[in-house]
C-alpha cells in the first residue's frame, strides 16, 4: 500500500468513526457537549430567572461558560413572583430581547407557544434526558412530547421535623397520617408546640394544593378522570380533602395560622420554634438548618423523612421544578442552546452545591440523578440527596396541561373556603363545576 | 412671527405627546379592539378572530366577576368613608399651630409614602398569629377574640384590607384638609362664636360646608384609588380566603396573565374603566355643580 493510499484510508477511517460516534466525539476535547471552535463568539444572550440563590451562583460561575464558547449572558433575575408577568410581556412583544426562560413547569403547556421545542437539538446532540433526570422532573419540562425545558432547579416534598421535640413527646417519626396526627397531639400536649404547620392559605401559585395532593394520590383518588373532566370530588376525593383539611378542624394539631398561612409561611412557623413539623420542598430544609434563618434550638435538631402516607396505600407526593426554556422569538438559538447544555451540567450543580462560602447558598439543590447519589454531596446534606431521590422515585408533577393554572385556581379557592369551616362536599362540587366549564371551554 | 411662535409650540410638545400616544392612547385602542377578540396566550401569542360581544356576555354571567364586583364595591365604601372621616377627624386636631402639631403634621406623610405592595406584607407578617405584634396587641386587649385568625376569616380580611388602605390614606387626606382649614375664612367661624355658636355648632353649619368641595373631590380621587386596589390584595390575602377579598382589578389581573385569557381580560377592564367613568361624570356633574351654586 502506498503512501497516498495510506493517508486516503486513514482519513476515511477517522471520518467513518465520526459519523458512528456521533458528534460527541467531534466536540471531544470541549466538555459538556459544546461546540468547538466558538462559533458563536461574540453573542449575547440574556437569561431571565427569578432571584433564587441557585440563579445567583450559575451566575457567579458562568465566566467559564463565557470562556469556553466566547458568548456572554446577561442574568435577569426578578423576584419569583413576577416572574410570570415578565415571562408574558416579553414573549408576547415578541421582539426575542430574552434568549432564555426559567419557568414553573405547571406554566409550561400555557407557554408553549412563547418555547422554542428541544427534541431536535437534543437529538442533534445525542442527549438523553432519562439518563439525567428523574422522570418527573422530565415530564415537567415536556408537554405533548415535546421537551419545552430541562430544569436547573427542582424539588421532592420532605417531612421536616424537630428531632428534639420527637424525643420529647416519645413519639416516632411518623410514616402514615394517622401516625402524623397522633405525634401531633402527643407534641402539642408535652411541648406546648403544634404539632404541624399546614398552608391552606390562598394566593401564591395555589399553594395549598401540594400537600392536597399527596393526600389525595395517595388516598387513590385523582385530579382528573380518564375524559379530563374533574374527578376530584369523588368518594375518595372528599375524604383525601376531607382528612386534610381535618389536622386543623378536627384534629387540632396543625398551628392555628394554618387556615391562611403560605407555604413560607408554615416554614417560618417551625423557624420560629412553633411547630414541630412541616411538609415541604426539600429546600426548606437550607432555611431551617441555618442559624440566621431560624432560632437555634431550631437549627440544631432539623431531622427530614419521606412525606407519609395513608395506612395500607401507597406514598405519592408532588415534585415540582424549574424548566429552562428558549424563546421562540429569540434570534440567538443556538447559542442559547449551547448555554443550556452549559447551565444543566452536572458538574457545574455540583459545584454549586458543595461551595457553602456564602451562607444565602444554602437552598441550593441539585436535580441531576448523578447528583442525587452523589457520595460527596450526600455526606454534606446527611444524606437528604439519598431521601429525596426516593421521594421522587413515587412523584409526579400537576397536571400538565394549558388549563392548569385555571383549574388549580377553582380548587384552590375550594379548600381555602373548606379550611375556614365550609361544607367539603358542597365546595368540591362547587370547584368541580367550574372546572368542567373551563375543560368545555378548551375542547375537553 | 405670530403663526412661527405657534408652531414652535406645537414641536416642542410632539416629543410629550408622542409618548402620550404611544403609551396611553395606543394601548387603550388595542385592548379596546381585543376585548371583542378570541385570544387566549395558551393557543396563539397573537389574537385570533372576533368574537362580537362574547367576552362581555361572558362577564355578566360570570359569578367569579360579580363576587368581585361585590366585593370591589364593600372595599370601596369602607375604606374611603374611613378614610374621609379619620383624615378630617386627624386634621382638625392638629389643625392648631403648635410645635407637636407641626412635628405630627410631618410624620404624617410617611404612611402614605409607604409602597402599596409593601404595606400588604407588613400587615401580614404583623397580623400573623404566631409571631405578629399587632395580633399579640389584640390577642391582649381583645382575650375574648384571640382565636380570631384575622386574615383567615372573610370578613375580618376584608376589614383588614381596608385597614391597610385606610392606614396609608387617611393621613394624606388629613393632610390635604389641614391646608384647606387654613384657608378657610377665620370672620364667619369668629361671627358665629360671636352669636353663641358651640364648637361642635361651628363645625357643622360653618366649616364642613365651606369644606364641601374639597371633600367631594377627596372622595372621588380616594374611590378611583379604592376602586382599582390591587397591590395590597395580592400580597396581603391573595384574594383570599376563598374569593373573599378578590378585588375587580384582582380578577382582570387573573384572568390576563394568570390564565391567559386576554380577550376576556381586556372585555373586564373595560367594563372597569366604563363604569368609573360613567361614577365620575355623574359625581363631577351633579356634586360638583350643587357646590358651585
Amino acid at each position: 500500500m502506498n503512501a497516498k493510499k495510506l493517508v486516503g484510508l486513514s482519513i476515511g477511517v477517522v471520518f467513518l468513526l465520526g459519523l458512528l460516534m456521533g458528534p460527541s466525539a467531534l466536540a471531544a476535547d470541549m466538555p459538556y457537549g459544546l461546540k468547538a471552535g466558538m462559533p458563536y463568539k461574540g453573542t449575547k444572550l440574556t437569561f431571565l430567572v427569578h432571584n433564587a440563590a441557585q440563579s445567583q451562583a450559575q451566575a457567579k460561575r458562568v465566566g467559564e461558560f463565557t470562556e469556553l464558547t466566547g458568548i456572554e449572558v446577561e442574568f435577569l433575575m426578578v423576584p419569583y413572583p413576577s416572574l410570570r408577568e415578565k415571562i408574558t410581556a416579553d414573549a408576547v412583544a415578541g421582539t426575542g430581547a430574552i434568549d432564555l426562560y426559567c419557568f414553573l413547569d405547571g406554566w409550561g403547556p400555557s407557554m408553549t407557544g412563547f418555547l422554542t421545542p428541544l427534541n431536535d437539538f437534543l437529538k442533534r446532540d445525542g442527549i438523553d434526558l432519562s439518563e439525567k433526570l428523574p422522570p418527573a422532573y422530565i415530564k415537567g419540562g415536556t408537554y405533548d412530547g415535546t421537551t419545552f425545558g430541562i430544569p436547573t432547579r427542582g424539588h421532592p416534598q420532605l417531612l421536616l421535623y424537630r428531632k428534639d421535640l420527637f424525643e420529647q413527646a416519645g413519639v416516632a417519626v411518623p410514616k402514615t397520617w394517622k401516625e402524623l396526627i397522633a405525634a401531633g397531639k402527643a407534641i402539642k400536649e408535652k411541648t406546648g408546640r403544634d404539632g404541624i404547620a399546614m398552608y391552606y392559605g390562598k394566593g401564591n401559585a395555589a399553594q395549598n394544593l401540594f400537600l392536597w395532593n399527596a393526600f389525595l394520590k395517595s388516598g387513590g383518588a385523582s385530579i382528573f378522570d380518564d375524559k379530563m373532566m374533574p374527578a376530584f370530588n369523588s368518594p375518595a376525593g372528599i375524604e383525601a380533602t376531607q382528612y386534610y383539611v381535618d389536622l386543623l378542624l378536627k384534629y387540632g394539631v396543625a398551628s392555628p395560622g394554618s387556615k391562611f398561612f403560605k407555604e413560607y409561611e408554615a416554614s417560618q412557623a417551625v423557624a420560629q420554634d412553633k411547630a414541630a413539623m412541616v411538609i415541604v420542598w426539600w429546600w426548606h430544609f437550607g432555611v431551617l438548618t441555618n442559624p440566621e434563618k431560624a432560632q437555634a434550638v431550631v437549627a440544631e435538631n432539623m431531622g427530614f423523612a419521606p412525606v407519609p402516607a395513608w395506612e395500607g396505600k401507597g406514598q405519592a407526593t408532588l415534585a415540582l421544578s424549574m424548566p429552562v426554556g428558549i424563546n421562540q422569538a429569540s434570534k440567538n438559538k443556538e447559542a442559547a442552546w449551547e448555554f443550556l447544555k452549559w447551565l444543566t451540567n452536572p458538574d457545574l450543580e455540583k459545584a454549586n452545591f458543595l461551595d457553602k462560602s456564602d451562607p444565602k447558598t444554602r437552598t441550593i439543590v441539585v436535580v441531576q440523578k448523578k447528583n442525587l447519589v452523589d457520595p460527596e454531596i450526600n455526606k454534606v446534606s446527611n444524606g437528604m440527596h439519598k431521601a429525596a431521590a426516593a421521594s421522587l422515585e413515587v412523584s409526579d408533577t400537576f397536571p400538565m396541561l394549558p388549563e392548569w393554572p385555571e383549574v388549580a385556581a377553582a380548587i384552590e379557592v375550594a379548600i381555602s373556603n373548606i379550611a375556614g369551616g365550609a361544607d367539603t362536599k358542597t365546595e368540591m362540587d362547587k370547584a368541580a363545576k367550574e372546572v368542567t366549564a373551563i375543560m368545555k371551554r378548551s375542547g375537553y | 412671527m405670530h403663526s412661527r411662535e405657534k408652531y414652535v409650540k406645537w414641536v416642542l410638545m410632539a416629543p410629550a405627546l408622542l409618548i402620550l400616544i404611544g403609551t396611553t392612547l395606543y394601548p387603550f385602542l388595542y385592548s379596546f379592539i381585543t376585548s371583542f377578540r378570541f385570544w387566549r396566550l395558551t393557543r396563539s401569542p397573537v389574537p385570533k378572530g372576533f368574537v362580537g360581544l362574547d367576552n362581555y356576555i361572558r362577564a355578566f354571567t360570570d359569578a367569579g366577576f360579580w363576587n368581585s364586583v361585590w366585593v370591589t364595591i364593600f372595599f370601596t365604601i369602607v375604606s374611603v368613608v374611613l378614610s374621609m372621616l379619620i383624615g378630617l377627624a386627624i386634621a382638625l386636631i392638629l389643625e392648631r399651630a403648635t410645635k407637636l402639631n407641626t412635628f405630627m403634621k410631618s410624620l404624617l406623610i410617611f404612611p402614605f409614602a409607604m409602597a402599596p405592595a409593601l404595606k400588604g406584607f407588613s400587615w401580614r407578617f404583623m397580623l400573623n398569629p404566631d409571631y405578629g405584634i399587632l395580633d399579640a396587641i389584640l390577642d391582649f386587649c381583645l382575650p375574648f377574640m384571640s382565636d380570631v385568625v384575622w386574615l383567615g376569616e372573610p370578613y375580618w380580611a376584608v376589614f383588614w384590607l381596608a385597614m391597610t388602605e385606610i392606614w396609608g390614606w387617611a393621613p394624606y387626606i388629613a393632610l390635604v384638609f389641614i391646608g384647606a382649614l387654613g384657608a378657610l375664612p377665620k370672620e364667619t367661624q369668629n361671627a358665629a362664636k360671636v352669636d353663641g355658636a358651640n364648637t361642635f355648632q361651628v363645625f357643622w353649619y360653618i366649616t364642613l360646608p365651606q369644606l364641601m368641595p374639597i371633600i367631594i373631590m377627596v372622595g372621588l380621587l380616594k374611590t378611583i384609588f379604592s376602586v382599582k386596589m390591587f397591590d395590597q390584595v395580592v400580597t396581603l390575602t391573595g384574594g383570599g380566603p376563598g374569593r373573599a377579598t378578590e378585588t375587580l382589578n384582582y380578577y382582570v389581573y387573573n384572568q390576563g396573565f394568570k390564565f391567559y385569557d386576554m380577550g376576556y381580560a381586556s372585555a373586564l377592564a373595560y367594563i372597569l374603566v366604563t363604569t368609573m367613568f360613567i361614577f365620575a361624570f355623574v359625581y363631577v356633574r351633579f356634586l360638583m355643580k350643587g357646590e358651585q351654586k
